[in-house]
């Protein structure tokens, strides 16, 4: 079956670059008649087609809803600037790739928030499509008879929903695999009940759909549904509380006072995809992915996907290894990638890679098992699947001290480096890729210095295997900038301010000068506003939308990241708010120290997480004291009151 | 053995480029259990090849791939030869929309297709533009004499690895063409050389009619279907 598409279309083809980004079509697309389902979804994800068919969880929600007779799910990616250029002049709306709807037409958009620095392309996603990106206007829009989609969002950042709350009707928290067919359904039973009732003469239109349908879904876990919250701020004249949460309150009784994020049980009985999209050009990633489990023990402070995504639930290996060769077969792919935060940990981890190893092996299929622990074992696998094509070894100490990596709880020391370089250099690899963060709570000069004295001692170690020369070794320092997080340990630590980064960094270049060593280090704002979104409130919406209004859209893009509209947006949206100016605004989200008792914007959402863990890990940090992995006994996170732990 | 399969590529998956729809190709061709013959060295290559690559964005009604496949006793799952047709079968199955298998053929040249190819027909269509070109439609003939009939078709072209273009005469490079003009669009017919001894592309052809004719057409207007390979 082929897709028709309009001569308009087709000249507009003629003149995008990578034009297959928008034709769809590609091998394992779900093909329905749209007239024969009863709801339509849009999974959008607020980034180019490249970027977005790299990312799993699209695969698996498209397969998941795609089951389902009542569902068709398709997909919407944010258009390259020249796609949208003509888009807009011939006022083209954003339309799906498997059947050219504009997406305003469907009843659910669904975005997927995977990084907050994507926030401005949902709202010119939405724009795009023809609809208004707040979420009044829309209602208001469907009262007057037009047909208005639902926006729905997800994915990590909705942990911390405020700053979209404006613009997005609901967001679901937590696993999507059980609760979006959940919301798809309940929508297409209000859909029916407001037919029925346009029936037997009741009134109806498009607002009371979404209603209904609000009101079905609005005691499900992980259903957040701002409009029926209210947040209360203190004044500015209230010391160190000004300007902070003083209430978060419910206006409706049938929604929960605090939402409980959505979570899967069985990890192994859900569903997961083995016939994934295969797209026709290069993307980040093209290529068979199994997760092999969800969550991690390790309790590193800084990091939010070890904390959301608790407890750890692991797929058996029969099935990780059926999955794997069901999805080989099914796309033909050359490679074969394991999904997890920290590969070796699986349980029967070494059984795994040796069957898989074989298995590839058989099929001529590249194995790739990324962030792995390296002990002896991994250095046997990775002499296996590599051979002599070696990539560069990588370890992420993320500090340069034993203290510091003592205060975010990162269980690596420098012997384990040490001891694992020896190894690497002496099996032939030539490159070692290090990952450090910055900016961390309770880092000192001494921190940095630590930094490139483990680069200093990696080429010595070189020096001292491959002899005075070193060959073609190489070392590569790659520093990212510290953002709290919410639901983390460090959600109440101020950010580094961007002069500091920009000391940090030239200082850790001037350290780094060394032979065979390169230093790498993130744009300093643009991890200042990720902060912002990161920890915002409700009213850090305002800044988004005017930023996006004044041309921002793909600030992760470093070549469309505009800092001076960013610095204007703040400074339009300072008196409004009841700051005096833009870098007053920012310094109250980004480099204020939050009180341990103050409401934090995010308190809304119940991720099963104690308070009292998440605080007494922040004096632990503060004492420069670990925490153990959970795998050697329970540290009371609190996980395991609202679902069975792994233990 | 080593076969060729004839196909189409039409409609939208025109736009996806042909080192992509060779990926498509080799992806189903595991897909399919055929394991094609490698070729040796640091980086084997499955061998396979097209005729002649197709430009982005132009439909063809006569592609040609070959291919070869590992000897039989390495054949998955089977221990004879595998029959052609049924070779087709399971990469029919296995195509994207846009994509028809038309037929099968086992490998008669020893050369690849490419080294074979020799021209190549095109179907361009330019619609027409709102304000006409005065004395439109012209006459068909005359519009050959007025073209092919120019003893140097002189045009820029762009070079590989030098920035500047270069000028070229494509004359000697048009084997034979036609034109179809009517109310609303011009149709040339074209048979170009093509292939790695001389080779022409359509877009020179395109814009020196363009110019010749006075047509102020956007090139995303025009469209451009490839009729047949012709080989040696």
């Amino acid at each position: 079956m082929q897709k028709m598409i309009d001569r308009e279309l087709d000249g507009i083809l003629k003149c995008v670059e990578k034009p297959a980004r928008y034709i769809g079509g590609e091998v394992n697309i779900v093909r329905k008649n749209p007239d024969s389902v009863d709801v339509r979804m849009g999974f959008a994800f607020p980034d180019t087609y490249e970027i977005g068919m790299s990312y799993m969880g699209m695969q698996i929600l498209y397969h998941i809803l795609n089951r389902n007779d009542r569902i068709y799910c398709e997909r919407l990616f944010a258009p390259a600037d020249d796609m949208e250029a003509i888009m807009r002049e011939k006022g083209r709306k954003l339309f799906t790739l498997e059947t050219f709807t504009p997406a305003d037409e469907l009843d659910i958009i669904g975005f997927t928030l995977q990084y907050e620095m994507s926030f401005t392309n949902v709202l010119n996603m939405l724009d795009l499509s023809g609809m208004p990106v707040r979420k009044e206007e829309r209602v208001k829009a469907a009262t007057e008879g037009r047909h208005m989609p639902v926006v729905i969002a997800g994915g990590p950042c909705a942990f911390n929903p405020e700053p979209l709350a404006d613009f997005v009707d609901v967001f679901l928290i937590g696993d999507g695999e059980e609760l979006l067919e959940k919301v798809c359904i309940a929508f297409a039973e209000a859909k029916a009940d407001a037919k029925a009732d346009a029936k037997a003469g009741a009134k109806a239109g498009g607002s009371d759909v979404r209603s209904a349908f609000l009101r079905r879904i609005a005691g499900l876990d992980g259903v957040y549904i701002p409009e029926f919250y209210e947040i209360e701020y203190y004044g500015r004249d209230c010391g160190n509380q000004s300007g902070t949460i003083k209430d978060i309150s419910r206006l409706v009784d049938f929604v929960p006072e605090t939402v409980t994020r959505a979570v899967v049980s069985d990890i192994d009985k859900v569903e997961f995809p083995t016939h994934n999209i295969v797209p026709f050009i290069d993307t980040v990633h093209d290529r068979s992915v199994v997760e092999t489990f969800r969550g991690c023990t390790r309790g590193c402070r800084f990091c939010q996907a070890g904390m959301i995504y608790r407890p750890v639930r692991e797929r058996k290996p029969e099935t990780i290894k059926r999955l794997a060769m069901e999805q080989l077969a099914n796309t033909g792919h050359e490679e074969l990638s394991l999904l997890s935060l920290s590969t070796s940990d699986y349980s029967q981890f070494e059984d795994l890679a040796t069957e898989l190893m074989g298995l590839c092996k058989a099929q001529n299929v590249a194995l790739s098992l990324p962030s792995l622990r390296l002990d002896s074992f991994s250095f046997r696998v990775l002499e296996e699947i590599q051979g002599y094509r070696k990539s560069g070894l990588t370890f992420a100490p993320e500090a340069g001290t034993q203290r510091l990596r003592d205060i975010i709880n990162k269980n690596i020391t420098e012997e384990d480096i040490y001891g694992a370089v020896r190894q690497a250099v002496e099996l032939g690899w030539e490159h070692i890729k290090l990952y450090f963060m910055i900016g961390l709570p309770g880092e000192r000069m001494e921190d940095l210095d630590g930094i490139a004295e483990i680069a200093k001692r990696i080429m010595d170690i070189n020096y001292e295997i491959r002899g005075r020369k070193g060959g073609r070794f190489r070392v590569t320092v790659s520093v990212s900038n510290f953002v709290p997080k919410a639901h983390t340990p460090f959600q109440w630590e101020a950010q580094d301010r961007p002069e500091d980064f920009v000391e940090k960094h030239n200082y850790l270049a001037s350290k780094l000068r060394i032979k065979g060593v390169t230093f790498n280090y993130h744009e300093t704002a643009t991890s200042n506003l990720e902060a912002v979104f990161a920890r915002g409130d409700r009213r850090t919406g305002r800044i988004l939308a005017e930023a996006w209004k004044q041309g921002c859209t793909f600030d992760a893009w470093t070549e469309h990241f505009k800092p001076e509209t960013w610095e204007k947006a703040f400074e339009r949206c300072a008196e409004e708010l009841g700051f005096t100016d833009g870098s007053e605004l920012e310094a109250f989200y980004n480099y204020r120290k939050r009180n341990e008792d103050e409401i934090l914007p995010w308190d809304v959402v119940n991720a099963f997480l104690d308070r009292e863990f998440l605080l007494s890990e922040k004096h632990r940090a503060e004492a420069a004291e670990t925490t153990p992995d959970c795998r050697l006994g329970c540290n009371l996170c609190g996980v395991n009151k609202y679902t069975e732990c792994f233990v | 053995m080593k076969y060729v399969i004839r196909f189409q590529k039409t409609g939208v998956i025109c736009y996806t480029s042909h080192l992509d729809i060779m990926k498509v190709f080799k992806r189903s061709f595991k897909r399919a259990g055929i394991k094609l013959a490698y070729s040796q060295g640091f980086n084997p290559h499955p061998k396979m090849g097209f005729a002649q690559p197709l430009s982005l964005g132009y439909e063809s009604l006569d592609e040609y791939i070959e291919f070869e496949t590992a000897d039989a006793a390495s054949m998955s799952g089977a221990a004879t030869a595998v029959d052609k047709e049924e070779i087709l079968e399971k990469m029919r199955e296995l195509m994207p929309g846009g994509l028809e298998l038309l037929s099968i053929e086992e490998a008669r040249h020893n050369k690849t297709l490419a080294a074979n190819t020799i021209a190549a027909e095109y179907v361009i269509e330019i619609p027409l533009p709102e304000k006409r070109p005065a004395g439109w439609p012209l006459d068909a003939r005359e519009m050959w004499d007025a073209y092919m009939g120019q003893e140097e078709i002189l045009t820029l072209k762009k070079q590989k690895k030098k920035k500047e273009p270069v000028t070229v005469n494509i004359r000697p490079k048009i084997q034979e063409m036609e034109f179809k003009p009517s109310e609303e669009f011009l149709r040339i017919e074209a048979l170009l050389d093509s292939g790695s001894d001389s080779n022409l592309s359509p877009e020179l052809v395109i814009a020196t009619v363009l110019e010749k004719f006075d047509l102020n057409v956007p090139r995303s207007d025009i469209r451009v279907v490839r009729k047949k390979i012709h080989f040696k």
